[in-house]
Order: C-alpha cells, then structure tokens, then sequence
C-alpha cells in the first residue's frame, strides 16, 4: 500500500490527498497518478518507453516525475513509486486523422526491443481456423467457408515477408489521446506489451468502429507517412485483417451450451467485426504494392 | 504562428514545469509569464538538438564549478533543461527584474568584467599546445582576416576611381590609412602570440560566455550582475570573451584608453593574462572589423539607413579605432 508520506517527503507537491485510493492523488498541481513497480526490469522498460514515446514522436506523453532529488522512481520498502500526470480532457482524435495517424505509425515504430514472430505466432496461428462449427446456421456455414479462403490469402500474403515487429506499450483505447492546451498528450495506461502490428490493428479497428469510414483513409494517410505500407510491414497489417481472427475468436468462444441469445448476441458482434476487416482491407489493399490481385 | 497558436504552444511548454500562466508579455525572444507559482522568463530559441546538448552541458558545468553569477536555468518536472515544440528550444528561468539603481560603488562595466573574469577563472584548463595546432589556429585566423581586407581593398580601390565621392566614401577614404595600420597591428600581435605560445607549449581555454553584452545580465539591488544567455558559450581563449566584453563596451558608452586600462586591471585582479594572451587580447581588438563592417552595411543593396547616418556611424567607429590604438600602445609601450 502507498503511504502519502512517500510523496509529500519526495516530490514537489503541496496539499497532498487521496483522489482514488492508491491511484490518484490530488495536489497542488493537480490530479497525478500514483504507481507501484514490484519489477525493477517492468519499472525501467515503462519509464524508458514513454521518454522514446515523447522524444520520437514529439508529443506530450505521462513521463514520470522526477523526486526532488531528480530520481524517476522513489525506492521504498514495498516496490518502487512513480508520479505521473493525470490528464482529464480527452484529444478530438476524429479532427486530426492525419496527424493521429502519424502518431500511430512513429508508436509503432518505436524501438525498445523487436522480434521476428515465430512458426507459432504466424503459421501456427494461421492454422487455427475451426474445421467444423457444430452450430446449423446458414450464416456461420457461409462464413465459415469465407474464413478458410480468408485464412489461405493471408497466408499468400505472409510468404516471404520475414518482418521483425517492435514491442510497445499495449493501447487499450484511443481515449488515452488527451488534449493539453489543445495538443495531444498520451496517456500510457496499460502497463501489458504488446506487437506493434497487434497495436496497430486493434487501433485502426477501434477508429472504424467508432468513427467509420469517412475518415480512414486520412489517418492510413497520416499512417504511411511514418509507418510505410510500401513494404513488409504494409503486408503484415494487410495479413491481420485478412486472416478472420473474428471468427477464431467466435469457434473459440462457442459450444453447444451457449443459450441462443447469447448467440445471437455474439454473432452480431461476429458480423459487425467481419465487415470492420472487409472494410479495412478495402482501404489497405491498394496501400501494400503487388498485393492487390492476391486479396481481390 | 497565430496569437492562438503560440498561447497553446507556451500553454503546453509551460505544462511541462507545472505552471500555468495568468498573464503572459513579449519582450523580443522572451516570454515574461505570471502564473500563482511565481514570475518567470521563457525564453525562444533556434537552438539545433545539438545546440541544445551543448547548452545543458554548459549550464551543467556552471552549476558544478559553482559559479553563482549566473540567472539558473530551470528544470521541467520532467527533468528536462529545454523543451522543444518542434519549431523551437525554449528554456525556463526565474524572472530577475534588471536594476538601474543599485547600491553599490562599482560602476555595471566594472562589475561585468570583474565576474567574466571570475568566470573565466573557474573553468580554466590548460592544454598542450603543439606547434601544428598553434600554427593551424594562427593560420585561420591570419586567412580569414587576409580575406577581409582583400575584400575592403577592392571595394577602397573601386571608389577611388570615383570623380566625386560620396560623404560615406570620403570619409572612409580620409581614414583609411590609419585602418590599414590597425589590420597590420593586429595581425603582428597576433604573430607575437604565436611566438609566445609556441615558447611555451601550452595555451589556456576556459568557459567563454560567447555573448557578454549588457543585456544578458541583470543586476541586483547591490549591484550584483548575473549572466544570462549561454546560448554562444565555446571553450576557447580567455582573450576572445573579453574582447568581445570590451568591444560591447566601446559601442554602447563612452570611453577612453584610461578606462580601458582600468577594466583591463580588474580583470587581471581576478584572472591574469599570460602574455602571449594580452597580445592576443589586443589583436582582436585592434583588427578594424567594425570599419569593414561599415562597408558592407553601406554597400547591403537593402540598405535601409540614409548616407548621413551611415557617416555618423562610420565616424563614431573611427574615434573607436583611435582609442583602442591609444589602448594598445599603452598596454604595449615598446611594441613597434
């Protein structure tokens, strides 16, 4: 448990008080976040990772602040303590496609360590596509069949494509985009790593769900500016919404004693994220070079 | 930038310090900002990431040798010296109000040199100085001034031929000799450094401020000056910073080889010259760069300025040139 203690005989705050307990705390220079690091390697790889986040992508970002001593951690007996701002208005992302794209691609591109993903996390995957769903409904028949071809082109896509992907903070939303003064400051809340073609995907997904198509190709603009598609990586993301990870997730989630409702529910969903994929691949496909003809 | 713009931009530099303005004014590059914390400079510069580097390095440096004349740069919370907004480098400092009136005997100029020197002091190294790097350093700077005067002598030449001179070119013509005497002044100083130092085998570098005007100190009710703006500082010869200091000097108020002599002594008190150094000193001083300078200003196709002022200018720059001649051959009674 932090004691406030910690932070009113460290840090350059006054009138120090519970926000939310063990999370945020209220000071004289507003709301702050409060965190604990158990792991010194976890600690270092966050506190290296948003000053690369600031430094390369020129925004605003929640660094940890320095303890009156100018140590970016506080030691103390139950793990290691880190300040950050709390920002509360959130950044219009959907008026600035262009340079939220920019933005995404310079994240993505960000190199605290990288991998080349392994048989396992390519082919391996590839291959998980249920054979058979035991479920008589005409629409997952139809889709089911679709997902085998789609798994057959993302797989033509892949070949010879041997691409190392970066790690990078995990985003849980496009909300961590917030607004000081007008400009973007981002929020890091998630303290999981993840790929950065996993990053990517989850957030161009998360843009057409909440705000459609109109302004796609703007953000894949502001995108290509920094992350190109003229290369391996454009494949890799084409690849991505290829392959019908929706429908695995839908096999995986499935068994005969689902409830109809719930079914019916989920195969909304299912339906809703197919056609975000189809749409995405739309816009993406004319993006990757030579790749047309193979996902048409 | 618009007004709107550049508000968000200082919005979001200041941010970085916790601070949030109240009121900002525009003095020329500096942001004055009132904010509930306190008044404070944000200054605007087009400081390069390497610039900037050096600059933190300097700051670092002053704080570690303990120089206390010096208006403190402040850190973001972040522990940053500088911010950039991707246009410019802005850094942060306490607002020091610059005092007029001070309660103190020493006059601004004496004070100045008096804490240059103490500067100087701290961050003296000494270095090897083989003959390839002396000669190579003399070198640079005997071609660039041999350049200079080519260029003048040229242009001298060119309005010779003239049936009617202009004011401006009159008066340059009745003085150039004596300014062609300085050039040669100056370079025989400078080839005495050489001597001296190749003798010696060693040369001096200390913290140059790089920038020593007035305008980058401010100055306490007691009459304490403390330096702002390291942007130009450079590791170099002690003789180049206060050259610099004088020739600001010389410019801004009036003077005479006595007072010059007089500064000149307050430096040494806290920081002496080797000789090889004075004559180095004296070298940048006598070489007649504020005579050609003149020049270009008169001959710049975008010359705003009209002749008569470009005359008055040019005649100030000539008693200048004389009392620095009065200076040398005081500083240096026997040199031929």
């Amino acid at each position: 448990m932090i004691q406030l203690y910690h932070i009113e005989n460290n840090y350059p705050f006054q009138e120090i008080s519970w926000h939310e307990k063990n999370k945020v705390i209220q000071t004289d220079k507003g709301k702050k976040a409060v965190a604990l690091w158990k792991d010194e390697n976890d600690l270092n790889w966050h506190i290296h990772w948003r000053e690369k986040l600031s430094k390369e992508a020129g925004v605003l970002t929640d660094r940890v602040i320095r303890t009156n001593n100018g140590e970016q951690a506080l030691a103390t007996d139950i793990g290691w303590i880190t300040v950050h701002d709390v920002i509360e208005s959130l950044f219009p992302v959907s008026d600035h496609p262009f340079e939220m794209g920019r933005f995404l691609g310079t994240y993505a591109n960000i190199d605290m360590e990288c991998h080349r993903p392994s048989e396992d996390e390519t082919v391996g995957r590839m291959n998980a596509v249920p054979a058979s769903l035991p479920l008589s409904r005409p629409i997952v028949q139809k889709m089911e069949k679709e997902a085998i071809r789609r798994e057959r082109k993302a797989q033509q896509i892949l070949k010879g494509c041997p691409v190392n992907v970066n790690k990078v903070a995990k985003v849980g939303s496009l909300n961590q985009a917030r607004s000081v003064q007008g400009q973007l400051f981002w929020q890091n809340n998630e303290r999981e790593i993840d790929s950065s073609v996993d990053m990517l995907c989850s957030c161009l997904r998360e843009w057409v769900s909440e705000y459609g198509e109109s302004k796609l190709d703007t953000l894949l603009d502001g995108l290509n500016e920094t992350y190109s598609f003229e290369n391996d990586k454009g494949k890799l993301i084409l690849a991505y919404f290829v392959y019908p990870n929706e429908f695995i997730s839908f096999g995986e989630w499935y068994h005969e004693n689902r409830s109809a409702e719930e079914v019916d529910i989920k195969l909304d969903e299912l339906c809703r994220q197919w056609d975000i994929s189809k749409k995405i691949v739309e816009h993406i496909a004319d993006r990757v070079i030579d790749i047309k003809e193979q996902v048409s | 930038m618009n007004d709107i713009t550049r508000q968000q931009s200082i919005g979001a530099i200041l941010f970085q310090y916790d601070l949030y303005p109240n009121h900002i004014e525009t003095h020329g590059k500096v942001f004055k900002v009132e904010t509930n914390h306190g008044t404070f400079a944000l200054k605007r510069t087009k400081m390069t990431r390497g610039e900037a580097d050096w600059f933190i390095y300097v700051l670092r440096k002053l704080d570690r040798d303990g120089f206390p004349f010096v208006v403190p740069v402040l850190q973001t919370k972040y522990g940053d010296y500088v911010v950039s907004d991707g246009e410019y480098t802005h850094y942060l400092m306490p607002w020091y109000e610059d005092r007029q009136q001070v309660n103190s005997q020493l006059q601004p100029e004496e004070t100045m040199v008096e804490e240059l020197a103490k500067l100087h002091g701290l961050t003296e190294k000494t270095q090897n100085g083989d003959r390839d790097s002396l000669d190579d350093s003399y070198q640079n700077l005997k071609n660039r001034w041999d350049r200079r005067k080519l260029e003048i002598e040229k242009y001298v030449d060119t309005i010779e031929q003239h049936t009617y001179y202009s004011p401006f070119e009159l008066t340059l013509l009745t003085h150039f000799e004596r300014t062609s005497f300085m050039a040669q002044q100056a370079e025989r100083h400078l080839q005495k450094w050489l001597e001296k130092s190749k003798e010696k085998k060693k040369i001096r570098r200390v913290l140059c401020h790089g920038k020593p005007i007035r305008n980058h100190t401010r100055f306490d009710e007691n009459g304490t000056a403390y330096f702002l703006n390291f942007e130009k500082a450079v590791l170099d010869t002690p003789a180049r910073d206060l050259a610099l200091l004088f020739r600001h000097f010389f410019q801004v108020r009036p003077w005479d080889e006595l007072e010059g002599q007089h500064w000149l002594t307050i430096y040494e008190k806290n920081f002496a010259f080797f000789d090889e150094e004075k004559h180095l000193f004296i070298s940048y001083l006598a070489f007649p760069e504020n005579i050609y300078q003149m020049i270009d200003h008169y001959t710049d196709p975008q010359r705003t300025k009209s002749e008569i002022h470009m005359v008055m200018q040019l005649e100030r720059r000539v008693l200048t040139m004389n009392r620095i001649q009065r200076l040398m051959n005081a500083l240096f009674p026997n040199h031929p």
